[in-house]
């Protein structure tokens, strides 16, 4: 740290090299160029746009990514499992919530060893948790820690980005208009889970889908104490927040770009294609890796040049499968069970998307 | 030190979204009927993220001192771009700063791994707070251009189908829009009046006589993103010259030309402000 400026530091150099094209620039007039030729005010207009969707975007996507933020540290401080407490303490005031968690329960109990039950239970877990996918994992380590079969944390962990309140809240917001993509989402996410849950429940060890590691990793993280709920809040959310901010600018960068520097005739070529539109949206989903919570807006800035169902293929595959959940998932399963899965859930989006094509 | 960063993120979005609210800037952005989350998630943030900053400077005063030192030894240079900033466009010496800091292995310690992503958010953020607001171009406007001549109905608009009999000298270019939409005889709209905003936009892919342009306006159904293109053929009056992205008040009477299109034969127009709402909703 010390020898910051004593050593030759390439940083130095390009910070010359950028200053010096900028003083060449002034002093050739290259203002000029933005000023008075007309392509070059057309680049400058174009820039000037890209910054206002990526802006746009961003400011939209906001209140949402706090909301998310603040439900996921309300979690993490088991703000729930204080009011389940809190509940079972006043029973007599709060008979009602009672007596549904006791009957709830009981049903729980006998059906539990049922294949669809179990596995549509737990796919329905994600209404109680509006986190995004990356908050879904450690749910998921956990669920497999108390008993819960590798197909069941599967199930969850493709239903619960997608069935979750917040989820389904901005993309009512963004495709007001078109409510049928709201109910084909939601749709779609709760069959698509629950079918590749079962089909993976057929295959009998499970523990083999488990990386190694997993177990270990498992042993070294034990349940943290804290003192201060307030403080662990103020922890959690700071950390999520600037995750879930990262991904958010990244993905507005992305979308922003591909919407003004590629030509149009490219754009409207590609997505007016009935195949070929719903193959770049869930390719373009599985790159962008944006958080659920939020990826309506985005899909929302393709609804007018590319096909519905390409844009339905983006917002069922994006929550599922994209790579930052790939990486994330490498330290729980085996490559292996990840290829399958994705290859099931690719299938089935574009089915979905398809059949969403050729129907409107 | 990244407790600390994105605290400042979450105080920096947070006085963005204040300052956007409180100089009525939003609409360039965003869907009117989001102000309010917008604004109350902004306040939210600002608090949150002013507890946060001041916990964790209490908290990890050892690792403050060490981005204080780096700050010292580069308090040189930042010194240099303040005083060049005066003469340079200060965007590229805000890129420039990020240069001078991002790659540093030091910085790399404090801000963990992934620096770039973090200085990426950060640059995006002070973009936003440093440039002036401005709505979507016509540059936009070509790229998104698919049919020029329809609009979802909205409130506004279905009020001004309905009352088309009264008045419509206020008529707006979306509700001009949406009632020919509903009622697509030319003959219909023959010497009506019309005064209406927008800003003027030459699209390539509709075929225009020469003293023509297109008055256009952005629909957006929840921000700028979504936004599409609406637009109506106007004659340029004689001697006076129409720039692309303009914004213009025109005053008029649609006509109809020899092919049966309907198109404002303007009696004159005046160049005006941006609306501080462009877009229609």
């Amino acid at each position: 740290m010390k020898n910051i400026f004593n050593k030759t530091n390439t940083n130095k150099l390009i910070l010359i090299g950028i200053l010096a094209v900028i003083f060449f620039y002034q002093i050739k007039g290259g203002y000029s160029y933005f000023q008075y030729s007309p392509e070059g005010q057309v680049a400058a207009l174009r820039m000037q746009d890209f910054l206002t969707l990526v802006l746009s975007i961003v400011v939209e996507a906001f209140p949402f990514v706090i909301l998310g933020v603040f439900i996921s540290a309300l979690i993490g401080i088991n703000f729930f499992g204080g009011l389940k407490t809190f509940i079972y303490k006043n029973k007599t005031l709060l008979l009602p919530f009672y007596y549904i968690y006791e009957i709830s329960s009981k049903a729980d109990s006998k059906l539990r060893h049922n294949r669809i039950y179990s596995h549509v239970k737990v796919s329905l877990l994600g209404v109680f948790l509006p986190v995004c996918e990356c908050g879904n994992i450690p749910v998921a380590r956990r669920l497999l820690l108390n008993g819960f079969s590798v197909s069941q944390s599967i199930t969850f962990l493709i239903a619960a980005p997608i069935l979750n309140p917040v989820t389904f809240l901005t993309t009512l917001e963004a495709f007001n208009y078109d409510k049928s993509v709201v109910a084909i989402r939601m749709i779609a996410g709760f069959l698509i889970a629950n079918l590749i849950g079962i089909l993976l429940s057929y295959k009998k060890p499970q523990n083999e889908f488990l990386n190694l590691d997993f177990y270990q990793e498992v042993c070294d993280a034990k349940e943290k104490h804290f003192k201060n709920p307030f403080v662990e809040f103020i922890n959690i959310f700071q950390r999520e927040f600037i995750d879930i901010f990262k991904v958010l600018i990244i993905g507005a960068v992305l979308a922003a770009a591909s919407q003004t520097f590629i030509p149009r005739d490219i754009i409207v070529s590609i997505g007016q294609n009935p195949i070929l539109s719903i193959l770049a949206m869930i390719l373009l989903a599985l790159i962008i890796s944006i958080c659920s919570n939020v990826d309506a807006f985005f899909a929302l800035s393709y609804a007018n040049t590319f096909t519905i169902g390409s844009v339905l293929g983006f917002l069922i595959f994006g929550p599922m499968i994209d790579i930052k959940i790939l990486t994330m998932l490498r330290t729980t399963y085996k490559p292996k069970l990840l290829v399958l899965v994705t290859i099931l859930v690719f299938l089935l989006t574009f089915l979905t998307a398809l059949i969403v094509n050729f129907v409107k | 030190m990244i407790e600390i960063f994105s605290s400042i993120i979450l105080m920096a979005m947070g006085t963005y979204g204040v300052i956007l609210y409180s100089t009525n800037k939003l609409g360039l952005y965003i869907h009117p009927r989001f102000f309010e989350e917008s604004f109350i998630a902004s306040i939210f943030a600002l608090v949150i993220g002013t507890i946060c900053f001041i916990y964790f400077l209490i908290k990890q005063k050892n690792e403050f001192k060490a981005l204080k030192t780096i700050l010292n030894k580069k308090i040189a240079l930042i010194i240099l771009l303040i005083f060049l900033s005066f003469y340079i466009n200060t965007l590229f010496l805000i890129i420039a700063g990020f240069i001078v800091f991002a790659p540093d292995k030091s910085f790399n310690k404090l801000l963990s791994n992934n620096v770039y992503t973090n200085l990426l958010a950060a640059l995006i953020v002070i973009l936003g707070l440093s440039l002036p607001a401005k709505g979507l171009s016509s540059v936009t406007a070509s790229q998104r251009s698919v049919d020029l001549n329809s609009i979802n109905l909205t409130q506004n608009t279905i009020s001004a189908v309905e009352n088309f009999n009264k008045s419509t000298t206020n008529y707006s270019l979306g509700d001009w829009i949406a009632m020919i939409g509903f009622n697509p005889d030319p003959q219909f709209y023959k010497d009506k009046e019309v005064k209406m905003t927008g800003f003027i936009y030459r699209p390539d892919n509709v075929s225009l006589k020469e003293n023509q342009v297109l008055v256009a306006r952005f629909v957006i159904t929840c921000c700028a993103v979504d936004a599409r293109p609406i637009g109506l053929v106007m004659t340029v009056p004689e001697g006076s010259e129409a720039k692309n992205d303009q914004w213009i008040e025109v005053n008029g009477k649609f006509d109809i030309d020899e092919k049966n299109n309907i198109f404002i034969n303007t009696t004159s127009f005046q160049e005006v402000e941006q609306p501080s709402n462009p877009y229609i909703f």
